[in-house]
């Protein structure tokens, strides 16, 4: 019935970052350190969302992004975890890669000359037609 | 005649018991609390005035005054006019209203803790959130064995339904019984569940106070569903034996040891009020 030394999770609702940012970040932060290790059960989302006191959404989307990076896992009705691999895939930042390689590309396209308009125009385009 | 002694005695213990000496003990508890923890040492712990607080324990007061009045007044009719029956009414009805009577102060207190806690929530509205990054699971809080017994008790309830089913007897109303006790298991399940990932309802407690209210509020919770479908079994087999009369009695006592009880567990002083300091 004992508890071991208990992680505390926090949001700043003022900070610039976005809540479910400020959740996944500290997560993964928990791995890398060891504060929690691959198995660790999570808190369900009803549970960290009215602790927190924010939307459950918020930490809905926090944790699906978590899983699709490999950080946590979802076994059904038993609840959400840490993954085995949660310390590798924690190193990665798939928004900085995004960024990287969005960069690389457009540096090539400004410099064959394609203007930043027509850029956001196949952007969007692309994004929308994925999305259809 | 001694079962009619013996009901109006428990009815007198009901009333001691529900409206003078609970109460007095909360009140007790709340003035003890304040005294030892005042406004300008705890500011946070005063989200209104302190007049304002003592004025609603007052009507608390006043309004368990009241019930008792009402409670004597039916005992004293039913010894005057030498009746069998509370009020020369059925006792079981009786005492069901007297009680939900009993419950409505309680209820008041119930009601004015929650506003009292919401006028924290909103002046303590914190930019800072922090909560711990740990799952609460109910055997965390109750033992397996305490579950279990909740459980067979149940089961036992269901049990001497099916028995009565084959073995009627005058006024047994049936599976509808089953019914009944699931409809409390599923209330106090709710409640559980509530307790356990429900809102936290005091911004500024601790963790820890937290853990002990939580494991506290499911350890009665889990006792009156055991206690409940007990009662519920016993009262079958009384009523298939045409004593009806002492069901009710045995309800009334259930209620006044199980009041003891909850004052017994109920501790203030384990609290840390240190997070109500400016």
């Amino acid at each position: 019935m004992g508890h071991k030394d208990k992680m505390k999770i926090s949001v700043n609702i003022e900070h610039p970052n976005p809540l479910f940012t400020q959740l996944i970040e500290q997560i993964k932060k928990a791995v890398l350190e060891n504060d929690i290790a691959a198995g660790d059960a999570l808190p369900s989302i009803r549970q960290l969302a009215n602790d927190l006191d924010i939307n459950h959404k918020t930490v809905a989307k926090a944790y699906r992004l978590l899983e699709r990076d490999g950080v946590i896992q979802t076994k059904g009705y038993r609840g959400t975890f840490i993954h085995q691999n949660a310390k590798e895939n924690s190193t990665i930042d798939l928004n900085e890669w995004v960024l990287s390689e969005l960069d690389k590309t457009l540096t090539s396209f400004r410099e064959i000359g394609i203007t930043e308009s027509e850029m956001r125009i196949a952007f969007n385009s692309l994004i929308n037609n994925r999305h259809n | 005649m001694w079962d009619t002694y013996l009901l109006y005695m428990v009815f007198l213990g009901q009333i001691f018991v529900l409206s003078f000496y609970f109460p007095r003990k909360i009140l007790g508890l709340i003035n003890k609390s304040m005294q030892q923890h005042p406004r300008d040492v705890y500011p946070k712990l005063y989200p209104i005035e302190e007049k304002v607080i003592k004025a609603k324990l007052n009507v608390f007061n006043v309004f368990n005054t009241l019930v008792i009045s009402v409670g004597l007044a039916i005992l004293a009719a039913s010894i005057i006019n030498s009746s069998d029956d509370l009020a020369g009414w059925d006792d079981q009805a009786v005492l069901l209203c007297f009680l939900m009577l009993q419950y409505l102060p309680m209820l008041y207190l119930g009601v004015q803790s929650f506003s009292y806690l919401k006028l924290m929530r909103e002046k303590s509205s914190n930019e800072h959130r922090i909560a711990d990054f740990q799952p609460r699971r109910l055997l965390d809080f109750v033992s397996k064995q305490l579950i279990t017994t909740a459980i067979f008790s149940y089961l036992l309830c269901v049990l001497t339904v099916f028995y009565f089913v084959q073995n009627p007897f005058d006024g047994f109303a049936g599976l509808v019984n089953i019914l009944g006790v699931s409809a409390i298991y599923a209330g106090l399940g709710f409640g559980i569940y509530q307790k356990l990932y429900g809102k936290k309802h005091n911004p500024l407690q601790t963790s820890e106070d937290r853990s002990i209210e939580t494991t506290l509020v499911i350890k009665l919770l889990v006792l009156t569903a055991i206690c409940s479908s007990i009662y519920f079994a016993i009262s079958l087999v009384l009523a298939s034996m045409n004593m009806r009369d002492l069901g009710n009695i045995i309800y009334s006592i259930y209620l006044q040891v199980f009041i003891f009880y909850v004052y017994h567990v109920v501790k203030f002083d384990q609290v840390d009020y240190s997070v109500y300091k400016a």
